[in-house]
């Protein structure tokens, strides 16, 4: 009997953009606490989220370096649950319709032969840490 | 004084025939006379309110302002105003001074405005009479013994009463006109996206809009002047350039195409309504419009559509709401768990925990599809038989409400028949078009008021049509007796 592995990796990779995804807040890791905050982010009453436009180019930079489709309409849900990192009881994730769809990365290995690494979707996604 | 328009008070005060300072001061005063029997206001801002005249006055002193500046008015609590309790008509907000300032109290501020106070509203603006309040329930002025409204009954009973010279109101499934309906005053629900939407104590996100209630459509359009507009705060506000809402206002009604649908004549409607309604058309054609029968097939599928798409709105919108940063906290609780049940459980009211509990369920695995998607399909036909009509017609009129204002306690044991209250009113929001609600008559002495539907960012015509009727008509002038007495 043949046996087939498949390996399946979910990646969260952080952007490098100055603000965050919804909010104007500074990102930077080990700033004092409560400085890189705003309303948005404490899920205060009447705040709405504005989105990061540098984040959009990033992703389709990213999309296109792994040879993606780009989702040209690209929606983004929220997914409800409690948990004590979530301030506004939800987060802002992409489910059905991703900026960035299905694409691959060519890897070479260490004997020389390339092998292809399907990539299913990198939606843009707003946590809280 | 309590009677005047923002216009003839600009003029006054402009001409120092009157202060702001003693405007204010009078209407601080006829609330504190009058407003035990209402109940109209939650807070009241003496202080702040006064400071505001005084700076008003000083502008007014060097010839500057707008027809805002020193006017007093009240902003419904649902708009977070800093340093000023904001409290969504809710124990659960029973302690929350907003760090920030609402767009829309900021502009109206910026223009010159007095802010009297917050008005009462139903929990979360989640009701129909203004009856599900943590404060109190508000009263009908017209008759104590009748509802306001719902949810800006606070804002419509103020204004009704002369205790405001005009206020702020929000309008998801009728919030704004059915209380105006029911006051006998004039309120505009605008165009989704019309109006800022930040620092407004999100209900359903969909379908939330501020607007302007006060005695007439000229009013409102000044009102307007300093709301509407793009927001980059409210990335749900539309850059659609905003208008002189008063520029155009008298302009001739000659030509006008208006379209009554059948189905908002069918059965459940008053009979005493309608045939004020139709009283009120007639004075339309009088003025050189014309009139015809539309339809707008889906108007049924209008209740169950937003009683699954708000309440799931409202069920996402009001997580937020869980003890640990801001508003009422349980005593000594256990865990985080235990927190956040207790506080939830003691926080909100009844209607705001139902409403929570059916969008929970029409979001959840497994019925997300069968209802909160299959609203969103109905939703989008209900926008097309608008858009469909409106090829046909320039605006759309008929009643806000199958009746006057009820009772008090008599829907309270039947959330259905509250519910069928906003038969009318619902698949306005659900489209996103713009609506008004205008004096229209009495019916056993109790107002009776006439909706006007336009089409996406109408709001300029549907203020000059409103106002062309008040012209020649008197409904909008008529005082209740109540408000006499001070």
């Amino acid at each position: 009997m043949n046996w087939e592995v498949v390996i399946g990796l979910e990646i969260h990779t952080q952007l490098t953009t100055k603000s965050k995804l919804f909010s104007g807040a500074a990102v930077g890791f080990g700033a004092e606490a409560n400085t890189q905050t705003t309303l948005v982010d404490l899920g205060m009453p009447g705040a709405l989220p504005v989105f990061n436009k540098e984040a959009l180019r990033m992703a389709v930079m990213f999309g296109h370096a792994v040879n993606a489709e780009i989702g040209m309409t690209s929606v983004f849900a929220r997914k409800n649950y409690f948990y004590p990192d979530l301030p506004k009881g939800y987060q802002t994730s992409q489910m059905d319709h991703p900026i960035v769809g299905k694409g691959y990365l060519d890897v070479t290995l260490d004997d020389g032969t390339t092998t292809r690494v399907g990539i299913t979707r990198a939606p843009l996604r707003r946590r809280c840490r | 004084m309590f009677e005047q328009s923002i216009s003839t008070l600009a003029k006054q005060l402009k001409n120092k025939d009157i202060s702001s300072v003693e405007l204010t001061q009078a209407f601080l005063k006829r609330i504190a006379t009058l407003d035990s029997q209402l109940n109209s206001y939650i807070t009241v801002s003496d202080e702040l309110a006064l400071q505001q005249a005084k700076a008003a006055d000083t502008l007014l002193q060097s010839g500057q302002g707008t027809p805002l500046t020193g006017i007093p008015i009240a902003h419904k609590d649902l708009f977070c105003t800093q340093g000023t309790l904001t409290t969504c008509g809710s124990k659960m907000l029973n302690n929350f001074i907003p760090p920030y300032e609402s767009t829309v109290t900021s502009r109206i501020q910026q223009a010159g405005a007095v802010m009297l106070g917050k008005t009462n509203m139903d929990e979360f603006a989640m009701g129909s009479s203004n009856e599900n309040s943590f404060y109190g329930a508000v009263k009908n002025p017209w008759n104590t013994n009748t509802v306001p409204g719902g949810s800006s009954g606070g804002s419509a009973a103020a204004v009704a009463a002369g205790l405001a010279v005009a206020a702020t109101g929000t309008d998801t499934g009728g919030s704004i006109r059915q209380p105006a309906s029911f006051c006998g005053i004039t309120g505009l629900k605008p165009t989704y996206g019309r109006v800022s939407r930040f620092g407004m104590i999100a209900y359903a996100s969909s379908l939330d809009q501020g607007g302007p209630m006060a005695k007439s459509a000229e009013d409102c359009a000044h009102l307007m002047q300093a709301m509407a507009g793009f927001d980059e705060k409210d990335s749900t506000s539309s850059e659609t350039p905003s208008e002189d809402y008063l520029a155009n206002i008298n302009a001739p009604l000659t030509g006008l195409k208006i379209g009554l649908p059948k189905e908002y004549f069918g059965d459940g409607l008053d009979t005493e309504v309608a045939k004020t309604i139709m009283d009120a058309v007639k004075e339309f054609e009088k003025l050189g419009a014309t009139v015809k029968e539309i339809s707008l097939p889906n108007l049924q599928l209008s209740i169950p559509s937003y009683y699954v798409i708000a309440p799931s709105e409202a069920s996402s919108n009001l997580s937020r709401f869980d003890g640990v940063r801001f508003g009422h906290r349980c005593d000594d609780p256990k865990d985080l768990l235990d927190m956040y049940m207790r506080s939830r459980a003691e926080g909100f009211g009844q209607e705001v925990q139902k409403r929570i509990m059916v969008g929970t369920y029409a979001l959840s695995e497994g019925y997300y599809d069968a209802y909160y998607l299959k609203a969103q399909k109905i939703r989008r036909l209900i926008k097309e038989d608008f858009v469909n009509a409106l090829n046909e017609v320039d605006v759309i009129m008929g009643p806000v409400a199958p009746t006057t204002a009820f009772e008090l306690g008599s829907k309270t044991n039947d959330p259905v028949a509250m519910y069928l209250e906003d038969i009318y009113t619902l698949s306005v929001n659900l489209a996103g078009i713009p609506a008004m609600s205008i004096p229209a008559g009495f019916v056993n002495n109790m107002p009776v008021g006439l909706q006007i539907m336009g089409n996406y960012f109408a709001e300029a015509k549907l203020l000059n049509v409103a106002h062309q009727y008040q012209q020649h008509t008197d409904w909008h002038l008529q005082t209740p007796e109540m408000a006499k007495g001070a």
